[in-house]
């Protein structure tokens, strides 16, 4: 079966394998590879059944979830099973609509579902409702009866006929309204479809069903809002169904990654899904084909009546060792190489199995990487085959499933967007073992969430040394949720093992789905910690409503970011200012030293648009931490009042014995003298930066630019900013006896920002102000 | 010549008679569809038409499309003009019916009534520029504007409007508070259900006196008869067309049930394909051919309906 000859292909260029593995929907064709695993068959059963029932076979509508973890081909069953249909049909009575539950809400899901219909075909679906309303008024009478047929069967054009043979237009579109409305069961859309057949209000008709404010002429007409809620979308994707299924027509609608608008952490509220069961009354009732395609928690979240509306649940499984066979013979013959096997082996790709745990997406990934080696390998013929190494070696390869600084960026992201407060690299005791890559204090001192990030787990040395960093962990703190990240493979094997150790499962790392699995992960697990903390419900409800003003906070970074790109529309005058500022100086020096100026004179101050960051950046380490202020206020006040200079010192001690203090006053101190280090190292930079003859910065100079500010990065990285918290009484107000307010989240929020995005600001400034200088 | 050309519309043969325009047309009416009854019903409900200059009137004319409701209120337009001129007052009918879309706002298609109205009270030098400016600066509050209009009118004078054909019940209750001394707001509508039901809110929105409303419809199974026997000169040696019979009228109109506008449109057609085939010697319509039969029409009415053979 396995030739054992080098194979000479193998030095072609084509790789047969996708290096994303990503399903390609709308572009699925016959050449793409499928493999008919038995949910592909089971789909494709049911597709066949709905488009080959006869008419008036009592035939009724489906609706047919496809359930799977991520990449185990969801996506590819929907893409076989549309192309399925397009293949298998009648192209003029039957219409497939694909959708890609990108945008997080049904409302922006509607509005990439009406978009894929189109005005024009909405409008033949309405006409053919009018040719019946008109054929039924005119069957009636010998002397209209053929002009009722040729409209019933489409040679007359129901609209053209009433113009031109004078028929009472308000009557029949009346009823046509009236007919719309009670099968969309919606008079609004009764309203808005028949609008789109009278001239002069379609596009006003159309504006409104694709999702837009109603124009005054359709509020008139009593449609007085958009469809803008989660219900009315789902509500009208429901009347498309009735619509597209009429006469006996076949729609199909597939909604692919539900899991985007419905899962745990991103629940519909009730009436939401309510309109959701509608919605699949809808479509069942109308005779049309819903398939939902999403994670298994969507559909828990959905609850038991949508599960009871669902007709048919389809597990996607993972792939087999055979699936693989044939996935890997298909697509080496999809490139012309015959329906082969090699460089793989059965041997090798039962392995694959085992590592990728049947897992479509990283069985195709690696293959194509292996698939690479191998070729690579091909020189020496007997070394250009697949074995369990080079499966293990690809596995660890940090280009094959993404690298570890990608990962940390959206940890990041994922941390600050749920509003979660973070310490890097924390070793929760004193053994090495108990290290965190993410510690996340919840609640109380002793309770957290820990994140540990590993490459590819193959062999049992690997699993091992995580299972003991999680028992370190759960022995260092009281208690404690582990969540181990993997940013490559596990062994099948092994995953029991790492499940047991950590509070579930790994986190296998895909960029597609990492920061929605990671964030619904991280979600469950503080909420369990903070059910479990049980104790004081005052502090639960401070860290909460702590967390939502961060969430918040983040919010209102995202608008600052724009007001900065809004900012940067005035950078050129800025600049210009800026070089004037730096020539002034340069002369000014000149004249002071009496020595003629060199060309590239070093600047005695930062331009003032890098200097600005740095000042705002220490404004709003003031506004946090003013200890300095509050000893200022109590030394001046021994200078007037004997009784004040010891009310001062009596409050001053307040703060000093807070257990809270002395890590927060550590981490202002750090900060501060973080900054000017970071300000003295790009002052420096300054004073070597030799523009290119061209004006243009020159590589070295940016390598060194960017190693400054990599080098403010990795040591604010692991500055715990929460714990600035602790200065929240060591303020002047406090020190003169006055109530002294809880240090507002949102300047500490405001700090973080500012320091969080300080090196990137720096950087653009910095080479902004060169780059305008010529 | 094709009896169904109305003298002063041989470049809109399906258009509505308008007797305020074409004096003639007076005779072309025929008692057909209730249009006659309805007609004298508005004409008892007015009486004296200089009682208008006291309390103003509302007018609507309902019925499915091309039952003769523009027509009906033009010859209503053309009885008060006539009668006001008997008693020495003024009238100025103005003509909108043709005017303004549907696919337009309903405050925006008010808007350019009133912009009509003024224009043509404008050309009639009726009132003072400063009224004229006035009015202008009126328009954003019609209740207002038409208030002022009614004060500002000389005293001897009615404006009669034919508004453009109103489809939604709020327009015409709109309308209906806009009633003022000295103005006859002449209103149709072809949506019957919409109308009956609105009717209470329009009669509480008038301000004096009782609205009129006139319900026009399909033509009765004998009508059909009494209007071809109308248009056809059946007596006359001249005639150039073959005629059409009391029987084959009759099936016409029992199978059919048109509407005046269909039946015009109807017959017109088949006779100018006939005289036009005539023209060109055509066999089929040789001057020995002295009668229309019910299958020529339903032949033309099932061809026409997917070649546009009735414009």
């Amino acid at each position: 079966m396995n030739d054992v000859r080098p194979d000479p292909e193998l030095i072609s260029d084509t790789n047969p394998f996708q290096q994303m593995a990503v399903a390609d929907v709308p572009g699925f064709s016959a050449a793409t590879v499928s493999v008919p695993t038995p949910a592909i068959r089971e789909a494709l059963d049911l597709l066949d059944g709905f488009l080959q029932a006869p008419p008036d076979s009592g035939r009724h509508g489906n609706v047919i979830a496809v359930v799977g973890e991520y990449g185990t081909g969801k996506s590819h069953l929907v893409g076989d099973l549309l192309y399925h249909a397009e293949t298998h049909s009648d192209p003029d009575r039957t219409r497939a609509v694909y959708l890609e539950a990108e945008q997080k809400t049904f409302v922006n899901l509607y509005k990439r579902f009406v978009e894929h219909l189109e005005c024009d075909d909405v409008r033949d679906r309405v006409r053919e409702f009018y040719a019946d309303v008109l054929a039924d008024a005119l069957a009636g009478s010998d002397f209209t009866a053929n002009v009722a047929r040729a409209v019933r069967n489409g040679d007359l054009d129901p609209v053209d006929a009433v113009e031109r043979l004078g028929l009472m237009e308000s009557k029949h579109l009346g009823e046509l309204q009236r007919l719309l409305g009670r099968v969309t069961r919606n008079t609004a859309f009764g309203t808005a479809l028949t609008l789109l057949l009278r001239p002069g209000f379609t596009a006003a008709a159309w504006e409104w069903l694709t999702g837009h404010t109603p124009d005054q002429v359709l509020v008139d007409r009593g449609l007085t809002s958009a469809i803008a809620t989660e219900e009315a979308a789902l509500e009208a994707m429901g009347v498309f169904a009735v619509l597209y299924s009429h006469r006996d027509r076949r729609f199909i609608v597939a909604i692919d990654e539900l899991n985007k608008v419905v899962s745990a952490s991103r629940k519909p509220t009730e009436n939401a899904i309510d309109a959701f069961k509608k919605m699949l009354d809808v479509f069942a009732g109308a005779r049309a084909l819903l398939v939902l395609s999403g994670l298994p928690d969507s559909f828990e979240v959905l609850g038991k009546d949508v599960g009871q509306r669902v007709g048919r649940v389809i597990s996607v499984a993972p792939l087999t060792v055979d699936d693989t066979l044939e996935l890997i013979r298909q697509s080496q013959a999809r490139i012309g190489r015959g329906e082969r096997l090699h460089p793989f082996d059965e041997q090798s790709v039962r392995y694959l199995v085992k590592v990728t745990e049947g897992n479509a997406r990283r069985i195709v990934r690696l293959c194509h990487k292996l698939y690479r080696l191998a070729r690579d390998e091909a020189r020496e013929p007997e070394q250009g085959r697949v074995t369990d190494a080079m499966i293990r070696q690809a596995a660890r390869d940090r280009s094959t499933f993404g690298t570890i600084d990608n990962v940390r960026t959206e940890i990041r992201r994922v941390v600050n967007g749920l509003g979660l407060e973070y310490v890097r690299d924390q070793l929760l005791n004193r053994d090495t073992d108990s290290r965190a890559d993410y510690w996340l204090p919840v609640g109380t001192d002793n309770a957290g969430c820990a994140v540990l990030l590993t490459e590819s787990v193959l062999v049992e040395a690997e699993a091992e040394a995580l299972v003991n960093r999680a028992t370190y962990i759960q022995a260092a703190v009281e208690r404690t949720e582990l969540i181990l990240v993997v940013i490559g493979l596990v062994h099948e094997d092994l995953l029991s093992r790492l499940g047991a150790a950590f509070s579930s499962e790994p986190i296998i790392y895909d960029p597609w789905t990492f920061v929605d699995t990671l964030a619904a992960e991280l979600a469950e697990r503080v909420r369990v910690l903070e059910l479990a903390s049980g104790g004081d419900p005052l502090i639960a409800m401070r860290d909460r409503v702590s967390r939502v003003s961060r969430q918040q906070a983040n919010t209102q970074r995202l608008l600052e970011q724009v007001t900065v790109a809004l900012a940067g529309m005035r950078g050129t005058t800025e600049r210009e200012f800026a070089v004037l500022q730096r020539e002034l100086a340069e002369l000014a020096t000149r004249v002071r030293s009496g020595e003629p100026g060199t060309e590239q004179a070093p600047p005695l101050r930062l331009p003032p648009n890098v200097a600005g960051l740095f000042v705002s950046a220490q404004e709003s380490l003031d506004t946090v931490d003013q200890v300095d202020a509050a000893l200022r206020t109590m030394f001046a006040s021994t200078e007037h009042d004997l009784n004040r200079a010891i009310d001062a010192r009596v409050n001053i001690r307040g703060p000093l014995r807070s257990k809270e203090t002395f890590p927060a006053l550590g981490v202002a101190s750090l900060l501060h003298r973080l900054l000017d280090a970071f300000r003295h190292g790009i002052n420096d930079w300054y004073r070597t930066y030799v523009p290119s003859p061209t004006g243009q910065v020159q590589p070295g100079d940016r390598e060194r630019l960017s190693a400054l500010c990599r080098a403010y990065d990795t040591i604010y990285e692991y500055v715990p900013l929460f714990r600035l918290e602790g200065l929240d009484e060591f303020t002047p107000r406090a020190v003169e006896g006055e109530m002294s307010a809880p240090l507002s989240s949102l300047r500490l929020e405001h700090l973080k920002t500012t320091f969080n995005e300080l090196s990137n600001r720096v950087q653009s400034a910095v080479l902004a102000s060169v780059v305008g200088e010529r | 010549m094709n009896p169904y050309v109305i003298p002063g519309m041989e470049h809109r043969p399906n258009g509505p008679l308008c007797p305020f325009e074409h004096d003639d047309h007076k005779k072309y009416y025929v008692p057909v569809d209730h249009s006659e009854t309805r007609y004298f019903e508005f004409t008892e409900a007015i009486g004296d038409s200089s009682r208008l200059i006291e309390d103003g009137r509302l007018v609507v004319a309902y019925g499915r499309e091309t039952c003769g409701k523009t027509a009906l209120l033009n010859r209503c337009a053309k009885f008060v003009s006539d009668d006001l001129a008997l008693r020495e007052k003024r009238c100025a009918v103005i003509g909108l019916s043709d005017e303004s879309s549907a696919n337009i706002a309903i405050a925006d298609r008010k808007k350019y009534v009133f912009r009509f109205v003024l224009d043509a009270i404008r050309r009639r030098e009726w009132l003072e520029a400063s009224d004229l400016r006035e009015l202008q600066e009126r328009q954003d509050d019609l209740v207002l504007a038409y208030r002022y209009l009614s004060e500002s009118l000389p005293s001897d004078a009615v404006v009669v409007v034919l508004l453009p054909s109103i489809e939604l019940t709020q327009e015409l209750i709109d309308y209906a508070a806009l009633v003022r001394p000295k103005l006859l707001l002449l209103a149709e509508s072809s949506y019957v259900d919409e109308v009956e039901r609105c009717w209470p809110a329009v009669q509480a929105a008038v301000p004096r006196v009782e609205p009129i409303r006139l319900m026009v419809d399909r033509l009765r199974v004998e009508d059909g008869w009494v209007f071809a026997k109308a248009r056809q000169k059946l007596d006359a040696k001249d005639r150039d067309y073959p005629i059409v019979t009391e029987e084959t009228m009759r099936l016409v109109t029992d199978r059919m049930k048109p509407s005046i506008g269909q039946l015009q449109r109807l017959l017109h057609g088949v006779y100018r394909e006939i005289l036009d085939q005539r023209a060109a010697g055509h066999a089929l319509a040789s001057p020995e051919m002295d009668e229309v039969s019910y299958e020529h029409i339903t032949d033309f009415f099932f061809r026409a309906s997917g070649q546009g053979l009735m414009p």
